[in-house]
């Protein structure tokens, strides 16, 4: 059996497209979820808890696309 | 009439438990690539377990606590299996690991003040359990995985300090109230 399923560059380049295309979308969706948490009642406990998720979402998405940018620039 | 906890969406998720054997089988053999691909058919499964759900009208509050604990264990485990074979440094892992098992610890005691069956919802830690489900693949493939680890645990670390407050302290939404006079008479 082969050790691997295709050849090395590939596979770096495949898993950038993946975490790469990802955290876009993360960083995208979780601006979007964030505008709209913001624009409901910042008292209640769950809007709070949308707010902070959209909050830590973003900043997931950023980590991911700043991995992405270290594997092939740092 | 309930939905019985023997229904496809909860077989979805246990069957993910049967690709943690391959899973050490090719880290063992340091088939990196093979590793990955069992852990990104163990997180394409966790997408299906919930759609399973909702197809089958098979929503029940254990599913969705065997879900947490399903994603708790398979990306855990994975996490200890890499660093035990040097993948990857085992600080951020010990630090990821312990929060691991106080955010279920803390689960349980929320479970217990609500009086019911419950998963807590915490908006914060899907994202971060999505994240740990990447992980896995960093380190399988050492993808950057001192950076993607330490900050991963930073970032455990600032969501468990929220949630540790809503989950032990917070009122609880429809909490029966002699669950909550049973919590303030534990807590005096």
């Amino acid at each position: 059996m082969s050790t691997e399923i295709v050849s090395a560059t590939a596979y770096t380049w495949f898993l950038s497209s993946v975490i790469g295309g990802v955290a876009a979308y993360w960083v995208g969706i979780d601006s979007y979820r964030l505008k709209k948490a913001l624009a409901g009642d910042r008292t209640d406990p769950a809007i709070r808890d949308r707010i902070f998720g959209s909050v830590i979402g973003i900043i997931v998405g950023f980590v991911g696309l700043g991995g992405v940018l270290l594997h092939h620039v740092g | 009439m309930a939905a019985s906890n023997i229904n496809p969406a909860n077989a979805i998720t246990a069957s993910r438990f049967l690709l943690l054997p391959p899973f050490v089988w090719a880290v063992d053999n340091g088939y990196q690539q093979y590793a990955t691909l069992f852990l990104m058919i163990c997180g394409v499964l966790d997408l299906f377990d919930g759609m399973a759900a909702r197809v089958f009208k098979c929503q029940t509050p254990f599913g969705e606590m065997f879900d947490a604990i399903a994603d708790a264990l398979c990306y855990g485990f994975a996490m200890v299996v890499v660093t035990a074979y040097g993948w990857v440094p085992w600080p951020p892992v010990a630090i990821i690991v312990t929060l691991g098992a106080v955010n279920m610890g803390l689960r349980a005691i929320y479970a217990k003040r609500a009086g019911r069956t419950t998963n807590y919802q915490s908006h914060a830690m899907e994202r971060l359990v999505a994240y740990a489900a990447y992980l896995g693949a960093f380190g399988t493939n050492n993808y950057e995985p001192t950076y993607f680890f330490w900050v991963f645990a930073a970032l455990m670390t600032v969501v468990m300090l929220h949630d540790t407050k809503r989950m032990a302290f917070d009122p609880i939404p429809g909490a029966p109230a002699t669950a909550s006079r049973h919590a303030m008479e534990a807590a005096s």
